[in-house]
């Protein structure tokens, strides 16, 4: 059992464990806007291991408008998607960077990747 | 047997690409090369292939669709796997793989069957000859 | 022996199939070729749908008036609209799981076609046939019911024209529109009904899903990863230029009465505002059967698949056979008593496709095809070898 867990597949399992458990708590908490104070055990606990800054700030900052200083930047430029389009700009030009970044992966993996499609097997000689 | 009729066989997969056969088996495209036509090249055993060089064969041409592209969804995966000897049933580790050439070819890509089989019998003249078994 | 139907009605359009491919196998390769992974990418579309579901239904409220709230208006539209302008990538996450389904119908599409084109739909494939069309149907309807969810203007009149479509119904019409309202007129419970058939629907899926796969080994079921990149980027760059928006909000009062068609989903209500809802029904249920129909009425004269045979006295059991068929159709039985061995092939024939797999995977000589047996094939390479060169 001991061994297992400390396998990389269990590893890797408990990893996954952690993170489903810890997204349905973030679930909850995020609709109380990431707000309240940790309970002082915990809080004890993440600044003895130098975490506490990391979860406060990083979780605080998940707030709408991630994307505000770029649409700031974008709107400043004369820049809109769609005039009927309520959403953050931001946002949208983080995905259309997203997409395109995907894009010039998905190429390039494939121009690697190409190389080992083959029309033709020479099979290996066998000593 | 003779140097002047030495032949090379080809075990195919009739979708795949298309290779002209007349009525001896011959393809009139390829000097020395004669067809059996399969199902699918999932159906060609490595015991075929061995039995064809045992009998005097100076080459065999194994050729199926595409890979991706089966008609019956994996054959030629086969067929690739078992001759890399990835997959039981595998050729005898004597089998001179050299003699062998496996090609993956769509029904429109007669010209490249026809250039690499006539590349392939080229080399298959500088090899030494098979050792009588 | 030539097992291609020479007289198949679409030949045609299957040489302009392989001619395509042909063009996309140069430019990517084989190993990329989406034509080779087209059952796959609907597959990819669903995680997608799934996942991008998933955070959408963490803020989705399914009613029509503030019955949970009393302070401020919150319904299914209000909570969209929030979703949309407030939650940091709502507006976006919105867009890809509604480009994702339209994805996934386009290459539903492109996966039924190629299938047909290709002659890879008939006999021995008719389960995958069949359970395909439900899965079409099905994601037809998650999809409109996706629709219904917004609760915007349009919600309201494809809600109206589905309950009258299915009022229309004789004898179990009344029942249905009851059903699909959840009650006789629309409500606070309605949406939660469609909610309800949104969510459980697509996990119906993944049921249907199963018996899709059911009768082939180790179907093809995901893309490389390039490939699955370059489909999510579609996504993304149709949601960047095409940003959603809900319309109006519903409003019981009135009846709206146009909207922006999605043709993906929503073109069967294109037909039903064209035409009596007597005709309609005729047009989509006709069609259906025909659709279905198509394995067994396309070709006349379908050639009988001429099934593999198990060679009893030579059989060992190694299994071979049974893990290569690519069409599950060998199953090992228990050898009869007395034999060497503790397993037997043998090939459920309704299932098999002729291919000759099994007689590749065979070491033993022990399968075969009744009209090329192996030792046919030996004889006539010893003859071509004899021949004269
Ligand atoms: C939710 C939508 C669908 C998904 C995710 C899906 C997925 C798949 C997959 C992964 C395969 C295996 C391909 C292989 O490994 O060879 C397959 C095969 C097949 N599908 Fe679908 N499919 C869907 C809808 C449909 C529809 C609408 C039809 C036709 C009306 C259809 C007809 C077939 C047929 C006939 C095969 C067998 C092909 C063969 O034996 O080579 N499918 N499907
Ligand atoms: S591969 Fe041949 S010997 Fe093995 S189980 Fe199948 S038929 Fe029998
Ligand atoms: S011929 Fe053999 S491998 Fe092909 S479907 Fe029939 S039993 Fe399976």
């Amino acid at each position: 059992m001991i061994k297992y867990i400390l396998s990389p597949k269990g590893i890797i399992l408990l990893a996954f464990a952690g993170a489903v458990v810890a997204v349905s708590v973030l679930m909850a908490w995020s609709e109380l806007g990431f707000s309240g104070t940790l309970p002082d055990w915990l809080s004890d606990l993440t600044s003895r291991i130098g975490l506490h800054g990391l979860i406060s700030e990083s979780f605080n900052n998940l707030k709408p408008g991630m994307g505000a200083d770029l649409t700031k930047f974008l709107e400043s430029k004369g820049v809109s998607v769609n005039p009927k389009s309520t959403a953050s700009l931001g946002d949208y030009g983080y995905i259309l960077f997203m997409g395109i970044a995907l894009v010039i992966a998905g190429i390039a993996i494939m121009i690697i990747g190409k190389e080992d499609a083959e029309e033709k097997t020479v099979i290996p000689v066998k000593k | 047997m003779s140097d002047a009729q030495k032949t090379v066989i080809t075990l195919i997969c009739e979708r795949a690409v298309e290779v002209n056969v007349d009525g001896g088996g011959a393809c009139p495209d390829v000097p020395g090369m004669k067809v059996i036509k399969f199902p699918c090249s999932g159906m060609i055993q490595p015991l075929m292939i061995e039995a064809a060089l045992k009998g005097g064969a100076e080459g065999v041409v194994v050729c199926g669709c595409q890979i991706g592209d089966c008609y019956y969804r994996e054959g030629n995966r086969m067929i690739r796997e078992r001759l890399l000897g990835d997959r039981p049933p595998t050729m005898k580790k004597g089998t001179d793989r050299r003699r062998i050439l496996a090609l993956w070819l769509a029904r429109p890509q007669k010209d490249r069957f026809i250039s690499e089989s006539k590349e392939f019998i080229a080399t298959l003249g500088s090899l030494a000859a098979p050792e009588a078994k | 022996m030539q097992k291609i139907v020479d007289n198949h009605p679409l030949k045609a359009f299957n040489s302009l199939t392989l001619t395509l491919e042909n063009i996309t196998n140069k430019v990517m390769t084989s190993k990329y070729n989406p034509f080779y992974y087209h059952g796959a990418l609907p597959q990819y579309y669903l995680w997608v749908l799934y996942l991008s579901g998933l955070l959408l239904f963490a803020y989705y409220i399914p009613t029509i008036d503030n019955a949970y709230f009393s302070k401020n208006l919150v319904n299914a539209w209000t909570s969209v609209d929030y979703i949309t302008k407030s939650l940091p990538f709502g507006g976006v996450i919105r867009g890809i799981h509604r480009y994702a389904g339209d994805a996934m119908v386009i290459t539903i599409f492109l996966h039924a076609i190629r299938v047909w084109f290709t002659d890879r739909y008939r006999q021995y494939r008719w389960l995958q046939w069949v359970s395909g069309i439900v899965l079409a149907l099905f994601v037809l309807f998650i999809g409109q019911t996706g629709y219904y969810l917004v609760w915007d203007e349009r919600s309201l009149l494809l809600t109206r024209m589905t309950a009258g479509a299915f009022e229309a119904i004789p004898a179990i019409g009344p029942g249905l529109k009851t059903w699909f309202l959840n009650g006789d007129q629309i409500t606070n419970l309605t949406l939660s009904n469609f909610l309800f058939i949104h969510i459980g629907l697509s996990f119906f899926l993944l049921f249907g899903l199963w018996v899709h796969y059911l009768r082939m080994t180790r179907p093809v079921m995901t893309p490389p990863p390039a490939v699955n990149y370059i489909l999510t980027a579609f996504v993304l760059i149709c949601v960047f230029l095409f940003p959603i928006n809900s319309g109006q909000m519903a409003d019981l009062n009135t009846q709206p009465s146009s909207f922006e068609i999605d043709w993906f989903f929503l073109f069967p209500y294109a037909l039903l505002s064209q035409m009596p809802v007597g005709a309609y029904w005729a047009v989509m249920v006709l069609g259906t059967v025909a659709i279905t129909a198509l394995p067994w009425i396309m070709i006349p004269k379908q050639p009988e698949i001429e099934t593999a045979e198990v060679v009893l006295n030579k059989c060992t059991g190694c299994s071979l056979c049974y893990k290569d068929c690519p069409y599950q159709a060998i199953e090992m039985v228990p050898a009869p008593a007395g034999s060497r061995f503790k397993l037997l092939a043998t090939v459920k024939d309704f299932r098999c496709s002729g291919c000759g797999v099994c007689v590749g995977a065979c070491a033993f000589d022990a399968i075969d095809l009744p009209d090329l047996p192996d030792a046919e094939v030996n004889a006539k390479i010893k003859a071509l070898l004899e021949a004269k060169g």
